[in-house]
């Protein structure tokens, strides 16, 4: 009952913050200097023949006109029309998403089996030779580029040493194409080879697009951890002769993990931010390389796309982690 | 000054602080004395054709780029801009977005609830993605940078503002000022504010680091101050066809966004060690 | 004593600081006999609760230092003993806590069903001490948990089995306190160590606790070792009440006594601070020493009306006052009625 309701009250804030998302996104698209029409229409156009296209986009009606036509589309899944490819957006957008998905949830996979344990090391060994190494590396990760990261990446690995693929997400066309997650695909197919070439590509891009989440998950296990080992019912539990390893790997971590669990949405956040410009260093065919694409070509329509994509899918992350948090840890709705 | 005095000894102490603060310093210097530093400060703007890509030499420490131009020089003068940009975006948010949070957070109507929910859709969404589309839409350039990053970046303060104020006032000497009649605008600045500043002075430090960052991807991208400006995210996407062979040309300005970044937020995370003790101490002791 | 169930003897402990070691324990003397309830009074910072968990093994290992002593239960010396060892053997099961704070010190996110639990799985009675527990189920299982229960009706709790499905903060902070202290008794240990077990609690509900604690520690023969600040606590439930001061213990005496006729300077003035309708509030004057740099000889001595030289030097020796009555002062108080005998 308790977590019924904690649902129906964080779902109550979803619908007028996309909401708000749309307004924001049509506003800033209405800010443009330049005139999109008069680009569409090509540099011969007549201004009649301009104006013709106005009306016909609709972009000679009130801004409250265009604004509400705008949303209402949105919700049918109408972004509208690529100013450069002339096809929906929408068909663009969702056609390019299991790629994204795909890299960031390896991405998130890497970082907390990797991250986790680490950290919960780190703040057990604390003050050790490893846990000053960690975090080293976890303060320098925070302060690297990612698209310097990178390259360098792909300078060592790929250009230098030719142990992996330089970019893009497979050689030729990948597997045959079931539910769009190559790594899924290409064992469902049974190759190995496509199998293995479909690996080689996502190595280099997973771990550039993980190492900072897996650095904030370092830090914050690291200090989740810290806090519960200090922590009274930690003393309690010792000075009852419970086991160490049982204190350390049930209990401690338990209280821990809520913590950290509350930040997988600041790690998404991370995530979707730095997909951009990971997708648009490794050529991966995904959301984010399709917006750097359409920065270059000044699509602005397309662009506007991606902002309430990426939005949405950020909110809906932050949404699941909230009632998630509300469900595991007891306190509160008490 | 009491507690400037205190704030320096204290920092002295901390080492990793104190390599931060000198970073940082290292950074205001190179911005400042460019012209004085470089080697070859006409090549902002001049370039050499015949003597692009050439590694790093005496006469070129970080070598050339694809114009022939020296890319150490380049590199101190692009220092300017990163300040620039940082510190103008982050003291503008800050000087938006903290009124806005006292304001939000002392009156309760609907007011701050209409200013809180602006601020959670702006945050709703990743900076860098509202960024790239401001960015975009105003074309490149080093003020539309400035622009969209202030612009999405004031959110975070008011809702940070707003939530430490939220329990600021809750503290009963709070509560007792009002009660003397205190007006708004005292209760805020006297008491609220001096509260929150360590805070906030913590965030605005890493924030800074963040903020370089996000400049830099945008520089990346095209969507930062055009050529032939020396932005440092602009001449690693300069560097990409000319690797591997021109791996100086990627590295060093690679470098400088590393170093700079982490200078903030050593200085940061040394900062919230001292002024906020009792907050999490585990943290990053 | 000679069949003391708990003896320890000559324990200096000492904590690495930033300053400086701290000196907590100053080659302390303490014993526990058999079924006894001994309560370890004094104020913040003189090392009662340093004491307890030295006793238990649980100071924190990179910033202890145990210099000097002993700590024998049982005929075996535990500072000597591997930790493993007195965590498996000693600690839940034949020594158990009860701690200061109990809200704290219950693992918010579990249930305390589920905690309890956890405790009967490595330190019921029925299981070997030592043995690694692999499954914890059947038969053995079913028999903890009516134990579990039982217990919880013996110490007044309503509705036992409803309360091992709570989350700690749902109960009350006297009912946590009897959860504690029924998780002390389960194991059946031989010596319960209770830290300020009323302080955090509620005046009213202190003596219904310490009452409990009182009843079910002499019915089952378990000693106590009680530490407490506040001498009419100590009162209502010790048998003997061990004095300490800024990391010595200064005098060892049967309750009664122990009010009717104190003998060091320090616990004389203790009494007195208690409010009373005629001498009202007198406090002692000075402060507890840094035990950084701490005063040599008695430590007491720089606010002490009686000190001489000698106080300034060494540390006083035992003296036997009576039976079971020590103190260690070169100068006992004896009130004037005493010495006009």
């Amino acid at each position: 009952m308790r977590t019924i309701v904690l649902i129906v009250n964080r779902l109550a804030w979803f619908v007028p913050t996309v909401l708000g998302l749309m307004i924001l996104t049509f506003t800033i698209s209405h800010v443009i200097p330049a005139d999109p029409v008069a680009y569409m229409a090509g540099e011969n156009a007549t201004r009649e023949q301009i104006e013709a296209l106005r009306h016909e986009f609709g972009f000679d009606r009130p801004m409250y006109v265009q604004l509400y036509h705008y949303i209402i589309g949105v919700f049918q899944g109408d972004f509208g029309i690529s100013l450069y490819t002339q096809r929906p957006i929408s068909d663009d957008l969702f056609s390019r998403l299991p790629a994204t998905m795909e890299l960031t949830f390896v991405a998130v996979f890497l970082s907390t089996v990797i991250g986790i344990p680490l950290g919960v090391i780190s703040a057990v060994y604390r003050n050790s030779l490893l846990d000053h190494t960690l975090r080293i590396i976890t303060v320098s990760g925070l302060a690297i580029a990612s698209f310097w990261l990178a390259i360098l990446f792909q300078l060592l690995f790929a250009m230098k040493l030719g142990w992996t693929p330089l970019q893009g997400r497979a050689d030729g066309w990948g597997p045959d194409v079931v539910t769009g997650i190559f790594l899924i695909d290409s064992v469902l197919m049974w190759d190995w080879e496509i199998f293995q070439d479909v690996v080689a590509h996502m190595i280099l891009p997973a771990l550039t697009l993980s190492f900072p989440a897996m650095a904030t998950i370092v830090r914050f296990t690291r200090a989740g951890v810290l806090d519960a080992i200090n922590s009274n019912y930690v003393l309690y539990e010792q000075a009852m002769g419970v086991p160490r390893r049982v204190i350390i790997w049930k209990y401690v971590l338990r209280n821990a993990l809520i913590g950290t669990v509350t930040q997988i949405g600041l790690i998404f956040g991370i995530l979707i931010a730095n997909g951009v410009i990971v997708e648009a260093v490794f050529d991966w065919p995904g959301l984010g390389l399709y917006a750097v694409k359409s920065i270059l070509q000044s699509d602005y329509n397309a662009i506007m796309g991606f902002t309430i994509v990426s939005g949405v899918i950020f909110i809906i992350v932050n949404l699941l982690v909230d009632i998630t948090h509300g469900i595991i840890d007891p306190r509160e709705a008490g | 000054m009491e507690t400037a005095r205190f704030l320096l000894r204290k920092l002295a102490s901390d080492r990793t602080a104190a390599v931060g603060a000198l970073l940082i310093l290292l950074l205001i210097v190179i911005a400042i004395a460019a012209p004085v530093l470089a080697t070859h400060p006409e090549d902002v703007f001049e370039f050499h054709p015949s003597e692009r890509l050439q590694g790093p030499s005496a006469a070129h420490f970080f070598g050339t780029d694809r114009m022939g131009s020296d890319i150490y020089s380049r590199l101190l003068f692009g220092a300017r801009i990163t300040i620039a940009i940082a510190v103008i975006a982050v003291g503008v948010s800050v000087l938006v977005g903290v009124p806005i949070g006292l304001v939000a957070g002392y009156y309760r109507n609907w007011v701050s609830d209409a200013l809180m929910r602006v601020s959670d859709i702006f945050l709703a969404v990743p900076q860098i993605v509202l960024a790239i589309a401001i960015a975009q839409t105003l074309g490149p350039s080093i003020e539309n940078v400035i622009l969209a990053l202030s612009a999405t970046y004031w959110p975070f303060w008011a809702r940070l503002v707003y939530a430490e104020s939220r329990s600021a006032l809750n503290e009963t000497y709070v509560e007792a000022s009002i009660a003397l009649g205190a007006s708004p605008w005292r209760v805020m600045v006297l008491h609220v504010l001096p509260n929150i500043s360590s805070a906030v002075i913590v965030r605005t430090t890493i924030g800074m680091g963040g903020t370089i960052l996000t400049a830099a991807a945008l520089g990346f991208l095209g969507l930062g101050p055009p050529a032939p400006s020396p932005e440092w995210g602009r001449t690693i996407a300069e560097s990409r066809e000319f690797l591997p062979e021109a791996w100086w040309y990627a590295t060093a300005p690679g470098l400088a966004i590393f170093l700079v970044v982490m200078g903030f937020n050593l200085l940061g995370d040394g900062l919230r060690d001292i002024l906020d003790p009792r907050i999490r101490r585990s943290r990053d002791d | 004593m000679t069949d003391a169930l708990l003896s320890v003897r000559g324990l200096e402990v000492g904590f690495q600081t930033d300053q400086g070691l701290a000196r907590v324990l100053d080659r302390v003397n303490f014993e526990i006999g058999h079924g006894e309830i001994v309560g370890l009074v004094g104020e913040s910072g003189c090392g009662k609760t340093t004491l307890a968990r030295a006793i238990l093994g649980v100071l924190p290992k990179n910033a202890v230092r145990i210099s000097a002593g002993e700590v024998i239960f049982e005929g075996e010396d535990l500072l000597k003993k591997a930790d493993h060892l007195l965590e498996a053997e000693v600690r839940g099961r034949r020594i158990t806590f009860v701690p200061q704070d109990p809200f704290t010190s219950f693992n918010p996110v579990f249930t305390i069903g589920a905690q309890i639990d956890e405790l009967m799985k490595y330190k019921s009675p029925a299981s070997k001490a030592g043995t690694g527990v692999r499954f914890y189920g059947g038969a053995r299982r079913r028999a903890d948990r009516a134990k579990v229960i039982e217990l919880l009706r013996t110490v007044q709790l309503p509705d036992p089995v409803g309360i091992l499905r709570k989350y700690p903060h749902e109960v009350s902070g006297g009912q946590r306190q009897r959860l504690m202290i029924a998780m002390a008794l389960l194991p059946e240990p031989q010596l319960i160590i209770a830290d300020e077990p009323t302080t955090a609690l509620d005046v009213t509900i202190q003596a219904q606790i310490l009452k409990l604690l009182r009843r079910l520690a002499t019915e089952r023969g378990v000693s106590v070792l009680f530490t407490t600040h506040d001498l009419g606590t100590a009162y209502e439930i010790c048998d003997r009440i061990t004095v300490m001061y800024a990391g010595q213990e200064v005098e060892v005496a049967p309750t009664d006594e122990f009010f009717a006729a104190p003998r060091h300077p320090y616990t004389k003035r203790l009494l007195e601070s208690l409010p009373s309708r005629e001498h009202g509030i007198r406090g002692i004057p000075g402060s507890i020493p840094r035990v950084i740099d701490p005063p040599r000889g008695c430590r007491f001595h720089p606010r002490c009306d009686f000190a001489t030289a000698v106080c300034t030097e060494t540390r006083p020796g035992v003296t036997e006052i009576g039976e079971r009555h020590m103190v260690r002062c070169y100068h006992p108080v004896f009130s004037e009625q005493e010495a006009a005998e």
